[in-house]
């Protein structure tokens, strides 16, 4: 039990909650929000979106303790002055609303996203609703709606209510390192993205450790070329971040792909990391940048690397008392960095397989090859014999073709026969071939 | 005709302001949660079932089975062969065996967990081939649930006459409804002792008829009214959580609500037949189709719900909107013990679409004629006989729907890997040869506004705006003066189901035929001269408001119990979707890039309305093309099965075509099915277009889709 308070929709709440109990359920049933909808509870349809310090967030992911201290928006908000706003009239001429059960949390992603962007075009709306669903409409009114909205408000950007005026005391970690020391059982917990699916796929609840509002474990730096990147840090922030943008393409692209808008604002690197999964759009990316995982305990820190640290299929060898507080990796410049994955779907799917590059050439002649493959085996890996093949070979269809094999059959040799590969293999030969030719 | 004048949709202000209960929104001080409780074998009989453990944790209010039924046992939209809890025998997985009522619904949930029911396993049979000789049978008549034949001239001879045989076969598989609205109902005891069921639903008079059944009570004693719905697409036509609710407050006398998660709604929920499509097409040298033979092979699973009249659908509409003047359809549903399939949008005409427009480019390809052309000679028309020789006799738009998609198609210009494909499809408005009436009835209230009264569900489509301005644009009344009470027995007649694509043909007709009525009354009573509705209450107040009856039931016939002769539809919707696609070779993966939708419903009621019909039609239509698949045993949430976000849409351009419907309102069909139809078959002969393999099989996914590039290259 905690008592936590908060800002909702304006107004400033403190209730009492549960240490497992989820926002989702303490706004529906304990505060009397009803527009915040239940449509999967694993963060897949989009449905209890709401706003937390203006952006979306899948509130059946998060726990209520979590937004102590925080700014959260439903769709009540919109409306609060008793006028509509333009966002929604323009959905209601538009016809943008059928069922209504997508509309709530429509609302609000399209809300935020003019925070942030006043003129939007249609492929950055489209991509701002994409974390939610709807099975009625075809989402082309909706954007339309969005569209119209964004051409009638035209005040200069809404004012922002990124810090909340609750203020909130930073937790210090040598408290969570004690908690963790103490309570044997206790999990850490950070975007909760990976660890709440879990809890509602069966796995017994533990007591959860906040580590997201400790200052040490976020943030983004760069010293000598070793750029530090804080396991906090959201696939969002790591998208935006021009450190990262500038030295190490591959791993923003990567977290630009991951899941839905509200995953990446919520999911971190460090659960990405430590969930191990051998799907995790960060750790290719990762693994090229020769990123060195820093693990830090009671104890003392630990670093090690992020090929060694993972160690099968979600596992790792983190200790029950460590928290895996960041990474370092090596900045590259001068290379052709890039990353692809292949899915399902558009969007919001987990990786069939994936590649990231960096490929640094000059006059023809590949001088450095770094490429790392995932989900062609148990862990991501990288083809570390084709790659030194590849050191000041000339580019042309025979060294790639070689290059090609080599890969593969280090696949085949570390994985086995699998039936998955009748697809990822040729799959596979025609991305890295893509890849190599660039 | 006029014009009808559009209004926005009613009901977006109240959802747009977050401020619309759905079922599972609502609360009743006191209410108690009933969960039920599921098998986990696909065929078994059960040996024994223990609750001790359930039943003794404090808050479990009652734990209900086959048993605590007074009244039938049995219940079925069609026919009534499920039971409501399985009394011996499970027969999928899924199937409702006990309702646990509690004061949480976590402890209803935590009480289910508890129970524990033995079973000794039957054979199960999990596919339609083996199930028709299987030694096992699910239900004591045998495993062939359905076979209906279409038959028309002399196929043998139209095949003699052909220059040009073609003949595939193809393949769908299950798709769940994904509503994002799952499954909810609550129900209350009235302080007139009357049993009220709320409920999300797309026909509330289907529903009490079973509520009464299973309850033995009679009809009056009980009340369903539908709560607002969060998307039906056919998934809550069949009983869901309604006959529960209903036994739960009946035991418990107390409120009651139950709700499906999403697993449960995944588990629960009829899937659309998965349908197996043997189809041989002979043409002649100038393209004119000379015979089609069709056999199809359905997996229905172990209950009824909708399997017959898919397999009547399907097989009268396995032709396609083309006259073909020698036909022979064999039409097949199997039990299973596979989850029950039922109704979803189109009742089997979207598999059917995908084999017969997957046909026509396969008979262009081989003749070297444009496939627009091959479709426009075809092409039913005016006067056209249909496959069970009905006349066309007014609103075929077909043609008109090519003309207005052929400039852009002949404007195509292919890229690399992209392609180009067609889809069309006609489609039967209203049941199948069967009488399908809706009644409405007009009255003015005491607050001086018209009240119009229907059973109408609205689910999303939008049918209570267009119903409203169907009434406005009749008694030539503005919005603002009608009050529309709907969608609750207790205040309307039987309107039929939301299903079909039948409630702005149907009940919108109704609700005309009654405005003529209150029209003639209302000329009478000055109304039309300034005098106020108020006023005119006021003069009947005493003696009696008149009501006035609506009544309409499509003209269709009865069909030929061998050859399917008849009249099965007053009406049909004709459309064309033309789709451009590109598609990876490396990964199998096709982007739809852009959609040109051509749909003739008549007369548009409301434009967003049907456009926001069609852009929905064509996402669903790109997730059965491209990406839905329910795997039994393994789907279990949206994580394992994707439906299309909005990347995955394309742009899309609506083209509406108005040939008018005679018997229908203001001259309206409907669009609702038809705006999904064509779009997975346009997307498959696009991928044809531009890689030169053909799927056979949906989903076309990046696996299969990667399989078929790959065998191209080996050969
Ligand atoms: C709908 C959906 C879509 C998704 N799509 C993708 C996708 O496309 N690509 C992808 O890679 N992933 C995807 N994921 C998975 C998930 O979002 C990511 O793995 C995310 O990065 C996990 O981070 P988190 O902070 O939410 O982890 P949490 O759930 O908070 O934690 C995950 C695990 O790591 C541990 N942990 C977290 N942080 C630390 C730390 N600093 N030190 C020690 N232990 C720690 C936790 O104890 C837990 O065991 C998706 C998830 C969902 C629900
Ligand atoms: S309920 Fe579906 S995303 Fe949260
Ligand atoms: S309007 Fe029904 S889900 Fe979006």
């Amino acid at each position: 039990m905690e008592t936590i308070n908060f800002i909702l929709n304006g107004k400033e709440v403190t209730i009492t909650v549960d240490d497992s109990e989820i926002l989702l359920h303490t706004l529906r049933e304990r505060l009397n929000i009803k527009s915040v909808k239940e449509g999967c509870s694993i963060g897949e349809c989009g449905t209890c979106t709401v706003l937390i310090d203006d952006e979306p967030h899948y509130s059946c992911l998060t726990l209520s303790s979590k937004v102590n201290g925080r700014d959260i928006k439903t769709v009540e908000y919109l409306g609060k002055s008793g006028k509509l706003h333009p966002l929604q009239e323009a959905f209601i001429k538009s016809g943008a609303v059928q069922c209504g059960y997508c509309t709530p949390g429509m609302l609000l992603s399209a809300y935020s996203l003019l925070l942030k962007n006043r003129k939007p075009d249609w492929e950055e709306i489209k991509e701002a609703i994409s974390g939610n669903l709807c099975r009625c409409t075809g989402y082309h009114q909706i954007v339309e709606a969005i569209k119209d909205a964004a051409d009638i408000i035209d005040t200069p950007t809404h004012e922002q209510q990124k810090k909340s005026p609750i203020s909130m005391e930073k937790r210090k970690k040598e408290e969570v390192f004690t908690i963790l020391t103490s309570t044997k059982e206790a999990r850490v917990y950070a975007g909760g993205t990976d660890i709440l699916v879990n809890k509602r796929k069966g796995e017994k609840f533990r007591p959860f450790i906040d580590i997201t509002n400790i200052q040490e474990f976020s943030g983004i730096s760069e010293f000598n070329g070793t750029i530090h990147i804080g396991a906090t840090s959201t696939h969002s922030q790591l998208t935006e971040n021009i450190i990262i943008r500038g030295k190490a393409l591959s791993l923003s692209l990567a977290c630009k792909m991951i899941g839905a808008p509200q995953i990446r604002n919520m999911g971190t690197i460090g659960g990405n990391i430590v969930n191990a999964s051998p799907a995790a759009d960060t750790i290719p990316p990762l693994l090229i940048h020769d990123a060195i995982c820093i693990l830090e305990s009671k104890k003392g820190v630990r670093r090690e690397p992020l090929a060694t640290f993972i160690i099968a299929p979600y596992k790792t060898s983190i200790r029950e008392d460590e928290i895996l507080t960041g990474v370092d990796i090596k900045g590259l410049e001068g290379y052709r960095e890039g990353y692809r994955r292949v899915t399902k779907r558009a969007t919001w799917a987990i990786a069939r397989m994936s590649v990231a590059w960096a490929i640094q050439e000059d006059n023809g002649l590949f001088k450095d090859v770094k490429l790392a493959i995932g989900s062609c085996t148990p862990m991501p890996f990288r083809p570390k014999e084709a790659e030194t093949f590849l050191r000041d070979k000339t580019k042309g269809d025979e060294t790639i073709r070689a290059a090609v094999n080599m890969m593969i059959q280090e696949i085949r040799r570390i994985s086995g026969k699998r039936p998955s590969f009748i697809y990822k293999v040729p799959v596979l030969e025609g991305l890295l071939n893509a890849i190599l030719r660039g | 005709m006029p014009a009808v004048k559009e209004i926005d949709r009613i009901d977006a202000l109240e959802k747009v302001l977050g401020a619309t209960l759905y079922a599972g929104d609502m609360y009743i001080e006191g209410m108690l949660y009933g969960v039920i409780v599921r098998s986990t074998r696909p065929h078994a009989t059960i040996s024994k079932i223990n609750i001790k453990e359930a039943q003794y944790l404090e808050g479990v209010v009652k734990i209900l089975s086959c048993n605590d039924i007074p009244g039938k046992k049995e219940f079925g939209i069609i026919k009534k062969d499920q039971s409501l809890l399985a009394e011996k025998k499970v027969r999928y997985v899924g199937e409702p065996v006990l309702v646990v009522v509690a004061e949480t619904e976590r402890l209803a949930r935590k009480a289910a967990e508890l129970i524990q029911i033995e079973y000794d396993d039957i054979i199960s049979i999990h596919d339609p081939f083996t199930s028709e000789k299987a030694p096992v049978l699910i239900h004591g008549s045998g495993n062939l649930l359905s076979h209906r034949t279409v038959l028309k001239g002399d196929v043998q001879k139209g095949f003699r006459q052909s220059d040009v045989i073609v003949e595939h076969t193809y393949r769908t598989t299950w798709l769940d409804h994904a509503f994002l609205e799952t499954e909810a109902g609550i129900g209350y005891m009235d302080n007139t002792g009357k049993l009220v069921i709320l409920t999300s639903t797309q026909n509330v008079h289907y529903k009490r008829k079973e509520i009464s059944r299973i309850l033995g009570l009679p009809e009056e004693n009980i009340r369903v009214i539908q709560a607002t719905t969060g998307g039906g697409f056919g998934g809550k036509l069949d009983m869901t959580v309604e006959c529960y609710v209903a036994l739960a407050v009946y035991h418990t006398k107390k409120p009651v609500m139950i709700r499906f998660t999403r697993e449960e709604s995944f588990l629960s929920d009829t899937k659309r037949h998965p349908l197996y499509i043997e189809y041989k097409t002979g043409a002649r040298r100038d393209g004119k189709i000379q015979a089609v033979e069709v056999n199809i092979i359905g997996d229905t699973g172990p209950y009824i719900s909708y399997g017959e009249t898919v397999c009547l659908r399907a097989a009268i509409h396995a032709t396609g909107p083309y006259e073909v003047p020698n036909v022979h359809v064999d039409s097949r549903m199997f039990y299973t013990n596979n989850p029950i399939s039922g109704a979803m949008r189109g009742f089997g005409v979207p598999q059917i679409a995908f084999a017969h427009e997957s046909q026509m480019d396969e008979i262009a390809y081989a003749l070297k004629l444009d496939p627009l052309h091959v479709r426009m000679i075809n092409g039913l028309k005016k006067g056209s006989r249909t496959a069970t020789s009905q006349i066309l006799e007014a609103s075929a738009g077909y043609i008109e729907t090519l003309k207005r998609l052929e400039p852009y198609w002949q404007g195509r210009k292919k890229l690399k890997g992209r392609g180009f494909g067609l889809g069309s499809m006609f489609y039967g408005i209203g049941n199948t040869g069967i009488t399908n009436p809706s009644y409405a009835h007009l009255s003015i209230a005491e607050n001086g506004k018209i009240a119009l009264h229907t059973g109408v569900c609205e689910i999303g489509q939008g049918s209570d705006t267009v119903l409203l301005q169907i009434l406005c644009e009749s008694l030539g009344v503005d919005d603002k003066n009608v009050e529309l009470i709907r969608g609750d027995t207790d205040t309307s007649k039987d309107a039929g189901s939301t299903s079909a694509s039948r409630q702005t043909y149907i009940s919108g007709m109704a609700i005309y035929n009654a405005s003529i009525k209150m029209r003639e009354f209302l000329d009478k009573e000055e109304y039309y001269k300034g005098r106020g509705l108020k006023d005119i209450f006021l003069t009947y107040k005493e003696k009696g408001v008149p009501v006035f009856e609506g009544f309409f039931d499509p003209p269709t016939t009865a069909l030929d119990p061998e050859t399917s002769e008849g009249k099965p539809y007053a009406t049909y919707a004709f459309a064309t979707h033309m789709t451009e696609v590109e598609v990876d070779e490396i990964t199998g993966y096709t982007k739809v890039l852009k959609v040109y939708a051509a749909h003739d419903v008549g007369k548009a009621i409301n434009v967003r309305n049907i456009k926001g019909q069609v852009y929905g039609g064509i996402a669903m239509g790109i997730g059965f093309a491209l990406m839905e698949e329910f795997r039994p045993g393994e789907t279990h949430s949206l994580d394992a099965y994707y439906i299309p976000t909005s990347m995955d849409m394309p742009d899309v351009e609506v083209f509406i075509i108005e040939d008018e419907e005679p018997t229908g309102p203001f001259g309206a069909k409907g669009v609702g099915e038809p705006a999904l139809i064509p779009q997975a078959a346009s997307i498959v002969n696009a991928i044809k277009d531009a890689v030169d393999v053909r799927p056979f099989e949906l989903p076309c996914h990046i696996e299969r889709l990667k399989g078929l590039i790959e065998s191209k290259t080996s050969k």
